[in-house]
């Protein structure tokens, strides 16, 4: 069985990931890069009541996750548990990177923001953290340091910071600090602690400190998301699966085409085609393929069901289409805080219309083991 | 000004500047959207005109920025706009201008012999590795397959044509063996203008290109359906930009050759280079897709290959590796072209598409690095041999 899938957000990485994971021959096929470095990488889950699945389901595909994300080197925390938005409002989070602060029970917390960081500011942060957690943290703001200018995005302090200079500067400054804070307040650092070396950055900081030390999010560009972006890609790339660039313009009887002329047979294809910031191309929801400023129709992708089944929720016999993540309809993240939790809920139930259920597949041993793990 | 769609459509999401491997290595380049779209927007301010930047000939024009920008402004051509509207310094002009011509290079490869002690005068580096003039051969081969199924075209750019021979022979004697007569096309000394086009001029870009595509007209003569490339940035300029920026055609498609070899090289050509591999493993070869490759087409296909012949391979995480067709040749480059190109690799081969990548990766990490028609034609006749001994 050949497997289409068309985008390159989380929704589409994702369910490339389980299929690869799973044996199945699949083409990754996106316009561009998804919304991936555009938050924190942290999934949120929003009111479990209003989630389709029952817990020990819910559990497992968490549990399969971050087991996905530890096969690449990002470390988690597993469980229900409150971190920050962007904004220093709490979220509910069932799965976090470790490298973000995320508890069961805030508490009393030590914030440094950066001087010349857009969005590391205090006014944005602190009332809100204050209001979330009930406990007045302390909060410092670090100097420029030096070679800054105003070209320096949350990506160039990254880049900074993942340098022998630039840890120095971080530590040296946080070490004169560190004795007017209460023992035990965790320290909250700005999302910036490196590109490539961050959880190797904060465990260094946390000894030197001896307390724990975690990121709290930025608006974008989000470096939590770019990195988990960036080691995604090259894990599918390392397990042989085409990561293709072009845009899809028409579905029909079995064919996905491109705008440049390519075209191949697909037996199943899941159409992760998202679509935020109100550009890029649209997939309207009867199918028409458009441009999302001028409105122009590019193609069309056609359901040979009609397009019903293609979004009710708990279809089983499907045509050969899916959509996942925020394609499928009937979730509203941004109202509803649940963005982690829609992409594995759609994503298992995609998969699962197209005749493969992730959570029944027979297990060879321990849990998950039928997964690749 | 050519035609851009979206040039101001820029909604701040900074995409762009999260993937441009110049912003994540260079401290001074402020990156792709102050560079493109910020700079375009001030720059049609009749006060302002836009104030160049001196670092804007710091980007490498790989695309990736374009690529990433969910709403489709032409961040990178309005950076080759930019960088067209900043003054050069003096002692640069006349390399640029020679740069920008790499065919008139390669119709007089020997000039890269020149010591190396006068290049820093010129501005060129002297650490980046400078290819050898190495000229195709005429090759001799066993055929596969007995009868021609159909004339294909090769686009024998100015690099390979020059100084990457065994590449072209390799290509020729393998479409031979599979049952395709093949035409190098549009002969010695042409040149797709990207090299122009990356300099930030692109009329000159424009100029070089409709020469080139009145030579391929000549040459094709409607006598090939398909054109094959060798060289990535090659591959996406003829196919993408001559249409959308200079209105351009190259009179037939235009198919990068490891897409061939994946659809058309026939199953006997596989199991043979297959049952080389399961009787003598060999090492490894590690896989570079081209950042012009990457955009225009995406990742994977080389690993394919090397799937489909079974061979060990191992992606190489490289955004840009630096080369970026002349760029690294250039003095003021030579450190970030070494940065960005820095690995460290265990005993193996690279395969990639593009023959300045394979020479900057070569140098970098003392393998050897070449394109897969390269390494595709050796393991044939190795294959061949095998069979022959067993
Ligand atoms: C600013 C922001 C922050 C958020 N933060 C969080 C958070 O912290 N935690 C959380 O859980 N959720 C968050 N969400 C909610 C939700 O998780 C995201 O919206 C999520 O990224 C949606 O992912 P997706 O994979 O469905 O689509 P996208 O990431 O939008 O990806 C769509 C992909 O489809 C491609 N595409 C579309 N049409 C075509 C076509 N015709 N041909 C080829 N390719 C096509 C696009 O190029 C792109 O690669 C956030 C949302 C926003 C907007
Ligand atoms: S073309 Fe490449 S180097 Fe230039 S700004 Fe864009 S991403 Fe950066
Ligand atoms: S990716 Fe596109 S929209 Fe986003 S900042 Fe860059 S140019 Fe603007």
């Amino acid at each position: 069985m050949s497997w289409t899938v068309i985008g390159r957000g989380p929704a589409g990485l994702l369910a490339a990931s389980l299929l690869n994971m799973h044996g199945e021959e699949c083409r990754l096929v996106a316009a561009h890069e998804g919304t991936m470095a555009l938050w924190s990488g942290v999934m949120d889950r929003g009111d479990p009541e209003l989630l389709p699945l029952n817990a020990e389901e819910w559990q497992t595909l968490w549990t399969l996750l971050s087991r996905l994300w530890g096969s690449m080197g990002i470390e988690t925390r597993l469980g229900p548990a409150l971190t920050l938005s962007c904004t220093g409002s709490l979220k509910a989070t069932f799965l976090c990177p470790t490298w973000q602060y995320c508890t069961p029970d805030p508490g009393p917390l030590w914030i440094v923001a950066f001087e010349g960081l857009p969005d590391s500011l205090q006014d944005i942060h602190l009332s809100a953290i204050e209001a979330a957690t009930g406990h007045s943290p302390f909060w410092q703001r670090l100097p420029r340091p030096p070679g800054w200018d105003d070209s320096w995005t949350a990506v160039r302090w990254a880049s900074f910071i993942d340098q022998t200079e630039g840890k120095f500067w971080l530590k040296t400054l946080l070490q004169d600090l560190n004795p007017r804070v209460p023992a035990g307040w965790p320290l909250l650092l700005p999302q910036v602690i490196g590109r490539i070396r961050t959880g190797e950055i904060l465990r260094e900081i946390g000894r030197d400190l001896r307390r724990p030390v975690f990121e709290y999010p930025l608006v974008m560009p989000s470096l939590g998301g770019m990195r988990i972006r960036d080691l995604w890609q090259a894990w599918l790339r390392n397990r042989g699966v085409p990561l293709i660039s072009g845009s899809v313009t028409e579905y029909l009887k079995h064919r996905i085409h491109l705008d440049d002329g390519r075209s191949w047979g697909a037996d199943h294809v899941l159409m992760a085609t998202g679509g935020i910031l109100g550009g890029g191309i649209k997939v309207l929801p009867n199918g028409v393929v458009e441009e999302a400023i001028t409105h122009r129709a590019l193609g069309q992708i056609t359901a040979e069901t009609g397009w019903g089944p293609v979004f009710r929720w708990g279809s089983e016999a499907n045509g050969s289409l899916s959509a996942c993540g925020r394609q499928r309809s009937g979730w509203d993240p941004d109202r509803d805080r649940n963005g982690g939790a829609m992409i594995l809920a759609t994503v298992y139930q995609a998969l699962r219309e197209q005749g493969l259920n992730i959570l029944t597949v027979p297990r060879k041993g321990g849990l998950m083991s039928h997964a690749g793990f | 000004m050519r035609d851009f769609d979206f040039e101001d459509a820029c909604v701040n999401c900074s995409a762009c500047v999260s993937v441009c491997p110049v912003y994540a290595r260079d401290f001074r380049f402020p990156g792709p959207k102050v560079l493109g779209p910020e700079w375009w927007r001030d720059s049609q301010d009749s006060r302002t005109e836009g104030q160049t930047s001196e670092f804007v000939d710091d980007c490498t024009f790989c695309q990736l920025c374009e690529d990433a920008c969910p709403v489709g402004v032409p961040v990178a051509h309005l950076i080759a706009e930019h960088k067209r509207r900043q003054a050069k310094p003096a002692r640069y002009r006349w390399r640029d201008y020679l740069l920008a011509h790499p065919h008139w290079i390669a119709r007089f490869p020997q000039i890269t012999r020149v010591p190396r002690k006068w290049t820093k005068v010129l501005g060129l580096s002297t650490r980046t590795p400078w290819p050898s003039p190495n000229r195709p051969a005429k090759v001799t081969h066993d055929l596969l397959v007995r009868e021609k199924s159909m004339r294909v075209g090769v686009y024998g750019d100015c690099y390979t044509e020059a100084f990457d021979g065994p590449v072209l022979d390799a290509v020729i004697a393998l479409l031979e063996a599979w049952g395709y007569e093949s035409i190098v096309m549009p002969g010695a000394g042409s040149c797709c203008g990207a090299a122009a086009y990356a300099a930030g001029n692109a009329e000159l870009g424009r100029r070089i290109a409709s020469a080139t595509a009145e030579r391929l007209r000549r040459a094709n003569g409607d006598t090939v359906d398909l054109m094959l490339t060798l060289n990535a940035t090659c591959d996406s300029t003829l196919r993408e930009e001559w249409p959308r920026f200079w209105h351009l055609s190259a009179s037939c498609e235009v198919v990068p050759f490891t897409e061939f070899a994946l659809e058309y090289a026939p199953l006997e050509f596989w199991h043979l280079l297959q049952r080389l591999s399961s009787d003598k493993p060999d090492l490894p070869y590690y896989v570079h897709t081209t950042c012009r490759s990457r955009v225009s087409r995406g990742t994977g296909w080389m690993e394919q290959i090397g799937q489909r012949a079974r061979w060990t391979v191992k992606p190489l995480m490289l955004a840009c590796c630096g080369a970026a067709g002349s760029y690294a040749f250039k003095a003021e480059h030579e450190e970030l072209a070494r940065e960005m190109g820095q690995l460290a690799l265990d005993e193996g081969r690279v395969m990639t598409d593009s023959g300045t990548c394979a020479l900057h990766l070569q140098g970098m990490t003392g393998l050897k690095a070449s394109h897969p028609a390269y390494w595709l034609y050796k393991a044939y006749r190795e294959a061949q041999e095998h069979v022959k001994v067993v």
